[in-house]
């Protein structure tokens, strides 16, 4: 038997559950299939999980690391790994239920099983919950928000037991006394520093030249400063060769510019990047056609697909692949669905390291801002000259502002250091608003607080620094 | 491997901040060699052919013709084939992938986009989703915002004049802001001038043209030369404070002068018009009133006083009007001058002046050739202070010192200056001087160089 539904959404992710609301919001019928949990890689296995554990050892690290000096001794050795899970468990379960809340309260319709499509208008459902194991579903519309895969490695497959992958890495039991990360992209650092606050020695091997790849070169060398003072020990330009298990442990086989050498380890953590997941879609079936790059499926401004009425959102359809993208792309699909001139008009999409210090990144870079064609400048404030900072014990880092000359427009803003995340919307919204410099330094920031580093930062680039002595500038070339 | 290149409008001379596509030599899908020509730009007034910067195949054209793009707006994707494709870097905060910096065969190097943000569309996302809403191309809006951010109210003012558009204006009526000149001199039969378009009262639109709205009307967009005249003497309108003063001259010699040089002139294939004549007796005019020879600095409040005379001829072209500039008019002759007009407007007709040509005059005469009329109230050329205006020669009967009519060709002259910097005085002083070099034209040969 066939069902009819209205519009189906294959993947429970941050792209397919807000589409779903969004579409029931609108007067439409979705019918969403996930083959997992509500929430996708981010709440389940990826953004979520990973900062509740980060938010406890960060805790436990202030507290080991600089409670003595602020009054607050650290109790005992004490760190309880299980009930740490538990906290994490509890965080999902949490979120999970949310969805379901707001599924049942938007009468949105949605069914465990793996969804491919058989045909531009048709796709078949299949699992164990599946009434009869297989259904067979006609569809008007159908967003495709399946995400993305962790790529393995020929030689280094994920074994659940030496080789893990971050699904694995979030539910440890056990902190492992040496810890191999074949990988330096954002979830290598993030989980890596996690555990080597826990107490692991930490080894990253890093293919590409500079930690989290992509990354504004100057915060991602600030990165490797703070994890390298920490006592991690990270290689880039590094290229593992070969895995090697014993009775002793694993030996990881590694070219370097030194040379060959061999790592020592009691888990390897294989994170070396994520693909879009279009295995076993039908998309050849139904006529969807891929990008010319990266295995994404090709989409235009309104996530329409080259199929009529097949839409993809998410890490399936564009980079970058962060859950706060895919939102907003579900939105879209469910609103261009529903009929309304909706469309990707966006300026800048922000992103967000939870590592010590924290790295935060929108719009342009000084790089790419001249790579455009534009006349920009760069400036950088220290986190040291900010009395908040010093008063959280967080004096590490620095905030840099890249405006255009003459118009003052904001082009983008990168940092690294204490709660750059929570005050990075603050330079979307000016990108976005197309507010100049001036803007940001006329408007009064709450002292003390970390986002007054951004009226301080804009300030210094007018050339009116109040809390530094001298400026610190660079110019593009 | 290949790889998608986004070519921008080029910078292509000094003070061009946009270019119309006036003709696109390739379409999605062709094929195209570096160097073939691509798209033919309309920047001021003249015309720029721009070559292929790569070589490959056409993916997408951003713009349409007759579409305004600004410098280092996106005209075209090319799909590069070569080496020269490279995966992309992953992406952080930032979702469009990288754009090419222009190769060095462009046509030139990335200078300093003259529009914030190199060329964006500035509106925040209030009013991006509203012009969603109401099907606006935010491109085509012009914001009222510091370094032109578009606002909501810019977005209403807009609707309505794309209502306003929805109920076209009906026929065009005549009506000549800024007489053209005729070349072939004042008495040759060339009638110009130049139509506006005027839209009618919206009552008018809104019932009688909903009946029956096709066929009693056409539709002219609004492009090229016509599009450029629009903005400059909307301009020029919007800013000066222009004032006109008419004086009546007697060019009885210089009729009498030009009919015995004429002949001359012509077995040496060089037409003799009043024109050259009258650009030698504004050159004195305006050496005894410096402050006529300016043009005004908005952005600094100052006026610019030129050391050198650039005379701009307004001429009628097919496209439109144009201005042509005879350069140091106060170190040439009447016989070069006359050439040069000569020479000026023939390839103006052809439509193959330079930008050059086409620009830096310090004051500016129009005529209406045959058709002179009796009085004018010229538009400023702006920035320029002033201009003058040309009228026909009639032939009446006046009085001779001696108190008996004799025949006289008289021929009258309008001069619009910007009573801003310029007061009424000035004018009629300058024109005074011009007046006295035309009715005894041998002053002229005393300044002759």
């Amino acid at each position: 038997m066939t069902r009819g539904v209205d519009v189906l959404i294959l993947g429970g992710g941050p792209g397919g559950y807000v589409a779903a609301l969004r579409l029931s919001q609108l007067g439409r019928k979705p019918f969403l299939v996930e083959k997992d949990a509500l929430g996708g890689e981010c709440l389940n296995r990826g953004c979520i999980p990973s900062k509740a554990l980060i938010h406890a050892s960060e805790t436990y690290d202030e507290v080991h690391r600089s409670g003595a000096e602020m009054g607050v001794p650290p109790p005992g050795p004490g760190l309880d790994v299980p009930a740490m899970q538990k906290w994490r468990a509890s965080i999902i379960e949490k979120e999970q239920r949310g969805i379901e809340t707001l599924f049942r309260a938007s009468g949105v319709t949605w069914m465990r099983g793996s969804g491919r499509l058989t045909g531009p208008r048709s796709a078949v459902v299949e699992g164990p919950n599946v009434p009869g194991g297989r259904e067979e579903v006609a569809f008007q519309a159908c967003i495709l928000a399946t995400g993305a895969y962790h790529m393995s490695l020929p030689g280094f497959e994920p074994d659940g037991k030496a080789v893990l992958t971050a699904k694995d890495m979030l539910l440890l039991e056990k902190v492992p006394a040496r810890l191999l990360i074949l990988g330096g992209g954002v979830s290598g650092v993030e989980l890596g520093e996690h555990y080597a606050r826990l107490g692991s020695q930490v080894t990253i091997v890093e293919l590409m030249p500079q930690l989290v790849p992509g990354m504004d070169a100057d915060l991602s060398q600030e990165l490797r400063r703070s994890l390298e003072r920490r006592g991690m020990v990270v290689h880039t330009e590094a290229k593992a060769s070969s895995l090697h298990r014993s009775p002793t442990g694993l030996q990881l086989s590694v070219s370097t510019k030194e040379g060959p050498m061999v790592l020592e380890g009691d888990l390897l953590f294989l994170t070396v990047g994520k693909r879009p997941e279009t295995r076993a879609l039908g998309l050849e079936v139904a006529g969807v056609a891929l990008a010319e790059r990266g295995g994404f499926v090709q989409v235009d401004d309104r996530m329409a697909t080259s199929v009529a009425g097949i839409y993809a959102v998410g890490d399936l359809a564009r980079p970058p692949m962060v859950a706060h993208k895919a939102y907003r792309e579900g939105r879209i699909a469910a609103e261009v669905i529903a009929g309304l001139p909706s469309s990707w008009s966006h300026q800048a999409v922000p992103s967000v390291v939870y590592t010590d210090p924290e790295l935060a990144t929108v719009g342009l870079t000084l790089v790419q801002a001249t790579e455009k064609g534009l006349t920009a400048r760069e400036v950088k404030f220290p986190y040291a000259a900010l009395g908040r900072a010093h008063a959280a014990h967080a004096t590490g880092g620095f905030v840099k502002l890249v405006a255009e000359e003459g118009s003052g427009l904001v082009l983008g803003s990168h940092a690294a250091g204490h709660a750059s995340g929570e005050f990075v919307s603050e330079v979307a919204f000016a990108i976005e608003m197309g507010a100049t410099v001036r803007d940001l330094a006329g408007t009064i920031h709450p002292h003390p607080t970390f986002a007054e580093l951004l009226q301080e930062v804009a300030m210094l680039w007018l050339g009116e620094p109040i809390h530094v002595a001298r400026p610190i500038v660079s110019h593009a070339r | 491997m290949s790889a998608a290149f986004e070519f921008r409008l080029p910078d292509i001379g000094e003070g061009v901040a946009q270019g119309e596509v006036v003709k696109w030599h390739v379409k999605a899908g062709d094929p195209i060699q570096e160097d073939q020509p691509l798209v033919s730009v309309l920047t001021d007034k003249a015309n720029v052919e721009i070559p292929s910067p790569r070589t490959g195949r056409i993916v997408t054209l951003h713009a349409k013709e007759g579409e305004v793009v600004k410098v280092g707006g996106l005209l075209v994707t090319i799909d590069a084939t070569g080496p020269g494709g490279s995966s992309p870097s992953p992406s952080h905060g930032h979702a469009l992938p990288a754009v090419a910096a222009a190769p060095a065969s462009a046509p030139a190097p990335a200078a300093p986009a003259p529009a914030p943000g190199g060329g964006r569309v500035l509106a925040p996302p209030s009013v991006r989703h509203k012009a969603a809403q109401l099907g606006i191309d935010l491109a085509q809006v012009r914001g009222s915002g510091p370094q032109g951010r578009i606002t909501e109210a810019d977005l209403d003012l807009f609707s309505k004049g794309g209502a306003r558009a929805a109920a076209p204006p009906a026929a065009p009526a005549p009506v000549s802001t800024s007489p053209s000149v005729s070349f072939a001199g004042a008495e040759a039969p060339s009638p110009t001038f130049s139509p506006v378009a005027i839209p009618p009262p919206p009552a008018v639109a809104a019932s009688a043209a909903s009946a029956h709205a096709g066929p009693l009307q056409e539709r002219v967009p609004i492009r090229g030369v016509r599009r450029v005249i629009a903005e400059r003497m909307a301009i020029s309108h919007a800013r000066a404070a222009r004032f006109t003063y008419v004086e009546e001259v007697d060019v009885s010699e210089l009729v009498r002068v030009r009919e015995r040089s004429k002949k001359r002139l012509e077995e040496k294939g060089v037409q003799l018009s009043y024109l050259p004549f009258i650009v030698k007796a504004v050159v004195q005019g305006l050496k005894a009133h410096p402050g006529m020879n300016a043009y005004m600095d908005d952005a600094r409040q100052e006026i610019v006083l030129c050391r050198y005379y650039h005379i701009g001829i307004a001429a009628a072209a097919p496209e439109g009007l144009i201005v042509p500039v005879v350069r140091d008019a106060d170190r040439k002759s009447i016989t070069t001058i006359a050439r040069e007009i000569q020479d000026l407007s023939e390839r103006g007709k052809a439509g193959k002046l330079t930008r050059e040509e086409l620009s830096g005059s310090t004051f500016t005469i129009t005529s209406l050739g045959a058709l002179g009329g009796v009085l004018a109230t010229p538009v400023l050329n702006y920035p320029e202070v002033a201009i003058l205006g040309v009228h026909k020669i009639v032939k009446r009967p006046v009085y001779a010192p001696d108190g008996s009519l004799v025949p006289a060709h008289l021929m009258n002259l309008s001069v619009s200056l910007d009573h801003r910097v310029l007061d009424g005085i000035t004018g009629a002083e300058f024109l005074s001087v011009v007046k006295s070099h035309l009715e005894d034209p041998h002053q002229l040969f005393l300044e002759m160089v």
